[in-house]
């Protein structure tokens, strides 16, 4: 039973990821006191949440072969517009908090939509690649959000309605209502890869496009709807993380979307596409997360982090080429 | 010989299209604004396009070879704040400091050109990559180094004047004409042409490609790594924002110049005078006080506009999906 | 014959690409439940054929009758409704996907797009697999199986969508011996169920095998349809193939005017790599003009990549002037005086981009230049002289090739691997897509080459070409060296029978 299931995951695209998740997190809880510590996991969690529903939407570009680098910017512009509906005290008192926060998600959420869509058009029907393309959106997106900060004092937007920062607060099960949330999403998403037609679809495009496009599969609309989530999950986390940070930040999701990408293509993506799942996801996101709270946790100087991240990336590229190149080699194209 | 046979077309209009657009731009600020056609108002803009413009030398070669470097803003970045550590923490010379600098950086542009040779790469992921990790190195080296202001000879290295023009301002002019003509005439330099607009045929007819793609992204981390230490030298102190999204900016000018990012066009006349136009694009912005951040979102919205008319003339080049491996 | 036994009518069919006419005026019928094969060389217009019945192509005239119904519109999905799948020659598979999801890449009968039943797809997938009697599990990945089980898949993709019509383009090509017998036995099995196939294959031997009937294409026309009885023989098929009159065409039969003693000037010697060269080794002497014939897949376009370091190998030397060469690679070839033309000149021979001048300066810039730096004159000059030599039509040297024509792109592709000044020639289809004119221009001159002691080897898949042009034609099947035909010996037939019979 036990070899069975071995073998099982054995096989699964995400074993990788799961692996050296738990390796890290036994590493960290026998070489550090502080690991399961009630706050420390807290604050895992707040890391692992939203990283992991953006990474939902990062995960179904790559399955089709793409990738999206607005999605921190799209966090931090949602996180700010919907802080900044929440933080105006004369419209609270006006509309009332319920109505309030239900227009700071809105509008908070139409960002993300917006710029998916553009990002998806360009992609789709200008045939701008997507880096280029997702680079643009993210500097321009990312300009957007200053300019509402710079009219505001300080670094972050504060003093939300109550209804909104419970919501942050709350826990269930020992976990955050975000966590809860990103669960949710990941077995919807989960299954809609597994179970539904329109979720296999993603895996023949990215598999093999033109013999998709030969199938008749309508591969345009399905980036551009893939884009469109990409960009609504990025709003979501956005919120998320206001409500639980009780501000909006104006340094919210910078330089976010490596660590997405990265633990997208731990989980088990590729950047070849046609690969990837919600697993992965997870423990993709997991991993990274658990880096990240290595540093903290021994004290290495944090900015350490990021080289670790480009090395990680420009490894996991190399590799990845590498396994394409000896492909190519058995099949004699070389 | 046969005259019409031989006869160049000298003038293309759609080569020139970025030259116009600077004269537009110039013609509108120089008639809307008092403060725009000053003496100091258009030496400052110089002043800082030069500066900015070593590192366009190198990444030029790359866009006509069909690569990228997207780490060309964090080695920009990352040069000068080495420099300083050097010299701050490791009490060595001004000249040893900067030598050493370049020789670490062009490395490193060597080693990534390898990467994407050997193992047949595309150069946008790597660089992503090292583009992260070479922000991270900035970083780092930046925390051991706080408000150290650097010492005189590198303050003075920017500032040097030779017949009461900032030597930046010479060395761009100069090596824009050089460039110029070694792209076009020099068999070395007219190869990577070849390249860009088809690389199985220059390999099929003896072009070393590998070779070429080498030498070019070590080129561009060494000029990349030269502007970043004049930067750093004219504001006199390492900031951990030097270069941060210059990558981008670069793109737009090489773009908005001509350059595709399919490969095979761009010179340096054209990239130096993209620069150009973004330089007096923002320089308008200042001038009509539009915000530093929609400065940003104004520049994403022209790279945006430049790559689709880029994607829509060399239509036949692109295969859209392929562009992310080779 | 009952007009319900009909299936499938061509009725006069044309089709041409630019100045290519790969199919004219074809017409020919198929009857319900039979193994129809459609034989020819390549370049005989099967393939278009092909993909104008899925759609992806719209003839210029005629039109396709499926099951009495006249085809108006041409599209993949149009093809499908009417129970037309395809195989192709290249694997259009998804091999990270399992084998069942291969199998019904749609939902199962067209529902809209809903829940997938996991179960029932492996039930169906497995029912179909073991229809067929072979080994392949439905739930293992598609990247995990032979070439064989893969290619099996995607028949059974072809199979699933209730296709009354089943096209085959060369679908045994990566099967070894009992594979294709398997094979076989599944394509008889189909037939007596019901299901038309059109196969396509060179094997004459399979295809005698297998079909009922056969249709000969020619150069894009039609040539006949035979009954498969104890009366058609392989000679029969090869000279219906082949059986062009060169009396009245613009090939004629070479006579071999190389000295028996000539020096050798170039030798490959067990050249291999695995799944495509198979221990070739052979000689060219000086002037020579050898040919290496061979059918689709035979192996021929690896070997000419091989040959000038395009692709790699596993094994294998070349000698050239009696001198092992130890990097073969385009630059140190070309260093001493070798050249290779693309047969393919849309992905690799030609900068469509840069002007003529440039692109026939391109292998020796380095030559053309004045104190260190080119000379506009001296590369205006050199293209002058390749210009005038292949009468190449054009407005300005300055132009781009993009606005030649096939031909003249093709004769300036030449001129850019001539201006090296080169002593052996590795050709690849020198002819491929262009007009007659431009055609006899290039072998009169390929010949006159030679007469100046050029050696060459020409790759060509157009036989007719390689008798104009060759004093020895070197035949490749399957990998492997078939055999050698000298030059008093040349006909197509003799060529044809190395090519396409099965080697035992």
């Amino acid at each position: 039973m036990v070899k069975k299931a071995f073998n099982y995951l054995r096989n699964q695209d995400y074993f990788f990821s799961l692996l050296i998740c738990l390796a890290f997190a036994i590493a960290l809880a026998v070489f550090s006191p502080y690991f399961l510590v009630r706050n420390n996991l807290d604050s895992l969690q707040t890391t692992i949440a939203p990283n992991s529903i953006i990474a939902i939407g990062m995960m179904l570009l790559i399955i089709l072969g793409m990738f999206d680098l607005s999605v921190g910017s799209v966090m931090g512009m949602s996180g700010i517009v919907a802080g900044y509906v929440l933080s105006r005290t004369a419209l609270v008192q006006a509309l009332g908090e319920p109505l309030v926060v239900l227009l700071a998600v809105l509008a908070g959420l139409a960002v993300g939509l917006v710029v998916g869509l553009i990002n998806g058009v360009l992609v789709a029907k200008a045939k701008i690649i997507p880096l280029i393309t997702t680079i643009g959106t993210m500097y321009i997106v990312r300009g957007f959000a200053e300019m509402i900060m710079t009219s505001e004092t300080g670094y972050s937007l504060i003093g939300f309605p109550k209804a909104f920062i419970d919501f942050g607060r709350t826990k269930f099960l020992g976990l955050y209502l975000m966590t809860w949330v990103c669960l949710i999403l990941l077995a919807v998403f989960g299954l809609v890869l597994t179970k539904t037609h329109i979720g296999r679809k993603l895996y023949y495009i990215g598999g093999n496009r033109s013999s998709a496009l030969s199938l008749g599969m309508n591969v345009d609309k399905i980036t551009i709807i893939c884009f469109m989530i990409s960009g609504l999950l990025s709003s979501i986390a956005g919120i998320l993380s206001v409500s639980r940070f009780e501000s909006a930040s104006r340094y919210l999701g910078v330089n976010l979307q490596m660590d997405i990408l990265i633990a997208c293509i731990i989980g088990g993506g590729s950047f070849l596409g046609g690969k990837g799942d919600m697993w992965g996801v997870f423990f993709g996101t997991a991993f990274v997360a658990l880096l990240q709270n290595g540093f903290n946790l021994f004290e290495i100087n944090p900015l350490l982090k990021s080289v670790v991240i480009g090395a990680v990336l420009a490894i996991v590229v190399a590799v990845d080429g590498y396994l394409y190149l000896q492909k190519k080699r058995a099949l004699g194209k070389v | 010989m046969d005259k019409q046979l031989y006869e160049r077309k000298r003038f293309k209009p759609s080569d020139y299209t970025v030259f116009l657009l600077i004269a537009a731009i110039f013609l509108l600020l120089t008639f809307t604004s008092d403060t725009f056609l000053t003496y100091n108002n258009l030496y400052s803009l110089l002043y800082g396009v030069s500066i900015q413009f070593f590192a366009v030398i190198g990444f030029t070669f790359l866009l006509i070879l069909g690569e990228i470097d997207l780490a060309v803003g964090s080695m920009y970045g990352l040069s000068g704040t080495m420099a300083g550590v050097l010299m701050v923490l490791g009490k060595w010379n001004f000249l040893p400091s900067v030598l050493l600098t370049l020789v670490l950086c062009t490395a490193f542009g060597a080693g990534v050109g390898l990467l994407v040779t050997k193992l047949r790469l595309n150069s946008m992921m790597v660089t992503l990559g090292t583009m992260s990790l070479l922000k991270g190195l900035t970083a780092v080296l930046f925390n051991m180094m706080t408000a150290n202001i650097y010492g005189e000879a590198y303050r003075n290295f920017a500032k040097f004047r030779i017949m009461g023009i900032n030597w930046t301002i010479l060395a761009m002019v100069l090596i824009v004409l050089v460039f110029e003509v070694l792209l076009q005439k020099a068999p070395s330099f007219k190869q990577l042409y070849y390249v860009g607009h088809n690389e199985e045929t220059a390999k099929l007819y003896g072009i070393k490609t590998n070779k070429l793609k080498v030498l070019s992204f070590a080129a561009c981390a060494l000029t990349a790594a030269l502007g970043g230490i004049i930067a750093t030298s004219r504001i006199t102190h390492s900031d951990i924002l030097t270069g941060s999204g210059l990558e981008f900016s670069l793109i737009t000018a090489c773009v908005v110049g001509g350059a595709s990012l399919a490969g095979g066009r761009g010179g340096m006349l054209k990239s130096a005078a993209g620069m150009l136009f973004i330089a007096l694009l923002t320089n308008g912005m200042i001038i009509y006080r539009i915000e530093p951040n929609l400065q940003q979102v104004v520049i994403g919205i022209i790279l945006v506009i430049a790559v689709s008319i880029d994607v829509w003339i060399n239509k036949y080049k692109y295969k859209p999906f392929k562009l992310l491996r080779r | 014959m009952n007009p319900n036994d009909v299936v499938l009518e061509i009725n006069h069919i044309s089709k041409s690409f630019g100045v290519v006419q790969a199919l004219k005026d074809v017409s020919f019928s198929v009857k319900r439940g039979e193994i129809h094969t459609l034989l020819g060389e390549n370049g005989a217009g099967k393939s278009t054929l092909i993909k104008i019945l899925t759609g992806e192509h719209t003839p210029d005239s005629g039109h396709v009758v499926i099951n009495g119904e006249k085809i108006t519109q041409y599209h993949p999905i149009i093809s499908r409704e009417h129970g037309i799948s395809v195989v192709h020659q290249e694997l259009s598979i998804f091999e990270n996907l399992t084998v069942y999801e291969n199998i019904y890449p749609f939902p199962l009968d067209n529902k809209k797009d809903g829940i997938i039943d996991r179960k029932e797809l492996i039930k169906r997938a497995e029912e179909s697999i073991k229809r067929f009697d072979v080994d392949i599990s439905p739930t293992a990945k598609m990247r995990d199986l032979r070439l064989s089980n893969q290619q099996m898949v995607e028949i059974l993709r072809a199979l699933s969508s209730k296709a009354q019509i089943v096209l085959l383009d060369e679908p045994t090509s990566g099967l070894n011996t009992q594979e294709t017998m398997t094979f076989m036995r599944i394509l008889k099995q189909l037939r007596d169920e019901g299901i038309t196939i059109i196969y396509i294959s060179h094997r004459i031997s399979e295809v005698m095998e297998i079909s009922d009937r056969i249709t000969v294409l020619r150069d894009g026309q039609y040539i006949c349809t035979l009954e498969n009885n104890e009366e058609l023989t392989e000679n029969i098929l090869i000279s219906n193939m082949v059986g062009r009159d060169f009396s009245k065409s613009i090939y004629s039969k070479k006579i071999s005017t190389i000295p028996k003693d000539a020096p050798v000037i170039y030798e490959a010697r067990n050249i291999n790599r695995k799944n495509a060269v198979e221990d070739v080794s052979f000689s060219v002497r000086k002037g020579e003009i050898l040919g290496i014939f061979g059918l689709e897949g035979s192996g021929t376009y690896e070997l000419s990549r091989i040959l000038f370091g395009l692709n790699e190998r596993d094994s294998g030397e070349i000698y050239f002037k009696g001198e092992k060469i130890h990097h073969i690679d385009p630059v140190s070839l070309i260093e001493r005086g070798m050249v290779y033309f693309s047969n393919n000149r849309k992905d690799a021979g030609i900068f469509f981009e840069m002007s003529i001048a440039d692109n026939i300066a391109a292998p020796v810039l380095k030559k053309l230049v004045k104190y260190g730096m080119l000379n506009n004159y001296m590369i205006s000059r050199h293209a002058d002289q390749y210009i005038k030599e292949f009468s190449v039509t054009l407005n300005s040297i300055y132009d781009k090739p993009l606005s030649l024509s096939g031909g003249n792109q093709q004769k300036v592709m030449l001129s850019i691997g001539l201006g090296t000044d080169p002593e052996l020639i590795i050709a690849n289809d020198p002819t491929r897509g262009i007009d007659v004119g431009a055609k006899v221009e290039i072998l009169n001159y390929l010949n006159h080459l030679s007469e100046q002691g050029v050696t060459i080897i020409c790759f060509s898949s157009d036989l007719p070409e390689l008798i104009t042009l060759s004093d020895r034609i070197l035949i490749m099947n399957t990998s492997r060296l078939a055999g050698i035909v000298d030059c008093d010996d040349i006909s197509e037939q003799s060529v044809m029978q190395y090519a396409a019979l099965v080697q035992s």
